[in-house]
């Protein structure tokens, strides 16, 4: 970008006119698009410990942990969107934590197909998620959304809206389904700090994830490179090492079963 | 003389051959785990056949809830089609009543109230509140869907009564306001006792007033308030609010609980007391119900034990009333907490205390138990317990099996009781009989799968002759799924895309893993009554079996059956069949394994392995493990944890029997076979030394550096024990000591 050497101050031509007036457009572009699109930032991610339990809708004492190394990403409320409606359902289990631990408040999003998909939706859905960010040793936010592909926009004005109204330092992390890191890369431009690739239940879709990592390719998505989400009863042998590990198990976690897991995936960690 | 010319030629061939195609490939997926041949825990198929009195098979894992209407069948009693319907809830869990406040309540109430002109605007409901400050993650239902529609109701009315305009009107819309205020659990807003109005309007402050208490979780106040209700008569809130005031208590005994109890003790025994007495009015009207549900609530928390015994009870009943669903789930929660009261439960406790995971010591107390109370009883129920408990040893057997034989085919104990009678005739040597009627009944395809599998599996332990054995080693896996939020497997809702070729069970796999020889399995390969890709599997195993024996004679017999049932294997074997010289026959045979993970002494049980031959499975079922089992390698490694794990073999059943058709010499060669496999230890190790023995003879052969960069990549993904790791990197030296140049050098970047 550079302007004349020389311009008179008093007298613009036209010419120089329109382009200083293609240059505010531009400008103006500029800014609407970074508003469109927030700057990601890495660090907010950083004091998330790389391994995670998934606490989901059961009973979970989990005050055998070690808060220094894992974090517990609990299901804090589920958001079904059902034609103008957004319900709301809270947890309805306890759960038991050493007081140090840092806690990601985990949003699951249902919506039946005839949901309206409105401003009003996002709204109330934001506001439901934020209920939760505010709970004590909340450290970050993760959003569940299957989101059809008709449903993309809506999920993404959903989470503008939020990274908008949720405090600078809190980070957004949502699941990805395999297909979304592969070859249907739409979440690269979303206002989220991380997308867990949801490596179980894949069904017809596995064999295409399980050679392409297996053959030391990694995701095409950038956002989805630095984590993973498995389950205990879906086994890897190998997966690429050093991302932050997300774990779900179909049971109550129990100490045993915590250090079973850790022993299997340390080699490959 | 032409052939040795062509030796180098024909094992050149064969090397590019085997490095263009390294592995036999075939097109594979989607496998699952672990087949199931059939449900320990429930019954196979739609659930709606069970509940319809098709029992097919019981087996004492059943859970409790399927072994409760299994129980009433037995009993000569029925399920109504509603009786069916709760009962398939119960056994898919959709049993509470009501964890979620519609949202549809709370819209429709600020709908209502909205009609009225100039009320302020009331702040948003939750229904929901936090349990405890110390729990704040967890919410509890406070303000139910009934307390919404019942305001709404009685708004209506007095709107109807008074005019939406009425100045009392909007005044008892804020009180209400205040009352759903207390629903989030944050405000604590009780309106004002009111001092003028009609005594309707006072009657209905003072139910709001006591409302907000409750809500508020003021339970004490609560009570007090709803008492003096009560007394008044003349209010039209007097006949509920007794009920009130107890649910109030049990609110309390809930949720002002010190952590060690599980509820207030002395706050439900007072609720209860004043339940009981508003279930033995007669004057109680509506409430009555309402107070009978939440007094069975109580009693089930104070009193489970008369609370089974009352519920063992209704399941004998004929008609068994509106409120079975809720009943059910009772008793089946109060089963698993061990109660046990009159027959119905100490049958489900008994059988159920059979079931295989149980502690033995228990399990014999249960059969023992079973046994008595048939021979007490006489009953159909009992008779099923007693045969399943019964073996060869027990006493007035044949008197029991007579018996067994008298129940119909019609009746729906039928296919159980032939099913452990059948097992008890083999057991006591009647095994001609049992035959006969076995391949009766399995030519019955009515059956359901899984009974048939279990039919199957008794079939298998009497067969005559190979073939016999052949004919009945596989079996259809049951189509299965895992429920994602209780991981436990079920029964599949579709057969879509679910692989129904059959398997091999343990029992079929221990007997081709242990108790057949070399000479046998190749018959096995052979026959063609196997279908191909069990053929396969045998083909696949046995040659694998005898190289790690030594028995390179039939490695080579196996060539023809190979080149049958698994032409790409048999290409690439091509090095093999052209070596002459046993070491090198040897040495291009690991290569071949190493080339090949999927290659295993052993055949499959209950499962093929998820990846093709030549891939790595992601799962680590890759070689085998010490012990040379058919089961799957899934995530079996040494990970520096138990220093013995995967160091020694073990047989898992050393008693297994011997086929009473196989010959003395085929057992000789069977025992001895096997033991050589104990002494051959786990894959990555055994492949691992032996390349590096013939390596360091045969430093030059052209396969050497390939072997063990193989070697070492068999050491990270096959399974280990605590011994790899050094073998692991005696390889890595070799092979970048002596091959610096090679490219599979350059590939072998790490030692594990």
């Amino acid at each position: 970008m550079f302007f004349p050497a020389a311009m008179s101050k008093d007298v613009m031509a036209p010419s120089v006119r329109r382009g200083l007036g293609t240059l505010a457009c531009l400008l103006m572009a500029l800014s609407i698009r970074s508003e469109q699109f927030p700057r990601r930032n890495p660090d907010r991610m950083k004091a998330i410990p790389s391994f995670v339990l998934w606490a989901w809708e059961r009973p979970e004492d989990l005050r055998f942990i070690n808060p220094h190394d894992t974090a517990i990403a609990f299901l804090a409320n589920t958001i079904h969107l059902l034609q103008r409606r957004v319900i709301v359902r809270p947890r309805l289990q306890p759960l038991l934590v050493p007081d140090s631990t840092k806690l990601i408040a985990v949003v699951r999003i249902e919506a039946d197909s005839d949901a309206a998909f409105d401003a009003t939706q996002i709204t109330d859905a934001v506001a439901a998620i934020l209920s939760r960010a505010e709970l004590p040793r909340v450290v970050a936010v993760q959003i569940d959304f299957d989101a059809a592909r008709s449903q993309r926009m809506f999920y993404r004005k959903l989470l503008l809206e939020l990274r908008r109204r949720l405090a600078k330092d809190v980070p957004i992390s949502i699941s990805a389904l395999a297909s979304w890191c592969l070859n249907d890369d739409w979440i690269s431009t979303l206002p989220v700090d991380e997308a867990v690739p949801m490596l179980f239940r894949m069904g017809a879709g596995t064999n295409d994830v399980v050679a392409r990592l297996t053959s030391g390719r990694d995701f095409q998505a950038k956002l989805c490179q630095e984590s993973l989400g498995i389950s205990t009863d879906e086994r890897w042998a190998s997966l690429p090492g050093g991302r932050r590990l997300y774990v779900f198990r179909s049971r109550s976690w129990t100490e045993q079963s915590e250090l079973a897991f850790l022993a299997e995936v340390q080699p490959w960690r | 003389m032409a052939l040795r010319s062509l030796r180098g030629p024909l094992v050149a061939f064969g090397i590019l051959l085997f490095l263009v195609t390294p592995s036999a490939i075939y097109s594979c997926g989607p496998f699952l785990e672990s087949a199931i041949f059939s449900f320990e825990d429930r019954p196979d198929g739609p659930a709606e056949n069970f509940a319809a009195g098709q029992l097919g098979i019981i087996r004492p894992g059943f859970r409790p809830d399927f072994l409760v209407v299994a129980y009433r069948y037995l009993s000569g009693l029925k399920l109504t089609d509603q009786q069916q319907k709760a009962a398939l809830d119960v056994w898919s869990r959709n049993v509470v009543p009501e964890t979620t406040a519609g949202d549809d309540a709370v819209a429709r109430w600020s709908a209502a109230r909205g009609k009225i002109p100039n009320l302020p605007a009331a702040p948003a409901i939750s229904p929901y509140a936090v349990v405890s400050k110390d729990q704040p993650y967890f919410q509890y239902l406070n303000c139910p869907n009934d307390a919404f529609q019942n305001a709404i109701k009685t708004l209506d009315d007095r709107s109807a009564q008074f005019g939406l305009t009425n100045a009392d009107l909007r005044d008892w819309a804020s009180a209400q306001d205040q009352v759903f205020a207390n629903c989030g659990g944050e405000a604590h807003a009780i309106p004002a006792a009111l001092n003028s109005g009609t005594a309707l309007l006072h009657a209905d402050r003072n139910y709001q007033i006591a409302a907000a208490h409750f809500y508020a979780r003021d339970f004490d106040e609560a009570v007090i308030q709803f008492d003096a209700i009560a007394k008044d008569r003349s209010s039209p809130w007097s006949a509920i609010s007794s009920y009130l005031a107890a649910r109030a208590l049990v609110r309390k005994a809930n949720l002002d609980r010190k952590d060690t109890e599980q509820f207030d003790r002395a706050a439900m025994s007072e609720a209860q007391k004043r339940l009981e007495t508003i279930v033995a009015d007669p004057q109680a009207g509506a409430i009555h119900d309402p107070a009978v549900k939440l007094l069975n609530f109580v009693r089930f928390r104070t009193e489970p034990d008369k609370r089974v015994v009352e519920l063992d009870r209704v399941i004998l009943q004929a008609n068994m009333g509106a409120t079975f669903k809720q009943n059910f789930w009772d008793y089946v929660l109060l089963l698993s907490r061990g109660e046990q009261g009159e027959d119905p439960s100490d049958w489900v406790q008994t059988f159920h205390g059979m079931r295989s995971n149980y502690a033995a010591a228990s399990r014999d107390e249960a059969a023992k138990h079973s046994i008595a109370k048939w021979q007490e009883t006489k009953s159909l129920p009992w008779l099923i317990a007693a045969l399943a408990a019964s073996d060869a040893h027990t006493s007035n057997l044949q008197s029991m099996l007579t018996v067994a034989g008298e129940v119909p085919n019609s009746s729906p104990a039928y296919l159980t009781v032939r099913y452990y009678a059948l097992r008890l005739m083999i057991g006591a040597g009647q095994s001609d009989s049992a035959r006969r009627e076995l391949d009766s009944l399995l030519r019955n395809s009515d059956f359901p799968l899984g009974s048939r599998n279990l039919l199957n599996e008794e079939r298998l332990k009497i067969t005559t002759s190979l073939e016999d054995f052949l004919q009945h080693a596989p079996e259809a896996p049951v189509p299965a799924e895992v429920d994602m939020n209780t991981g436990e497997e079920i029964p599949k809702s579709s057969n879509e895309d679910y692989p129904s070729d059959p398997l091999f069970n343990r029992y079929a796999a221990e007997v081709l893993v242990k108790r057949l020889p070399l000479a046998v399995l190749i018959q096995a390969a052979e026959s063609p009554t196997l279908p191909k890709h069990l053929r396969r599997e045998v083909a696949r195993s046995a040659w694998t079996r005898s190289i790690l024996v030594g028995d390179l004679d039939t490695a080579d017999k196996l060539q023809a059956v190979l080149q049958d049932v698994d032409a790409p294997l048999w290409k690439t074997m091509e090095p093999f069949r052209s070596a002459t010289n046993p070491s090198e026959k040897h040495f291009v045979a690991l290569f071949i394994i190493l080339n090949n993970p999927g290659m295993k002494p052993s055949v499959a049980e209950s499962s093929l392995r998820r990846a093709t031959l030549g891939e790595l499975d992601n799962y680590r079922d890759n070689w085998w493990c010490a012990n040379m089992n058919g089961g799957s390698n899934w995530g079996q490694s040494y990970e520096g944890y138990n220093q013995d794990f995967n160091l020694k073999f073990v047989d898992r059943d050393p008693d297994f029997p011997f086929p009473v058709w196989s010959t003395e010499a085929a057992k000789s060669a069977a025992t001895s076979q096997w033991q050589k496999l104990s002494g051959i230890g786990t894959a990555p190790n055994y492949l691992t030394s032996e390349v590096l023995a013939y390596a360091e003879h045969h430093p030059q052969a052209p396969l050497v550096p390939q072997a063990l960069h193989l070697t070492v990549r068999s050491t990270r993904f096959g399974c280990t024990n605590i011994e790899t790791t050094k073998l692991s990197k005696a390889a890595f030296d070799f092979l970048h000591e002596h091959y610096p140049e090679s490219q599979w050098t350059a590939k072998t970047k790490y030692y594990y």
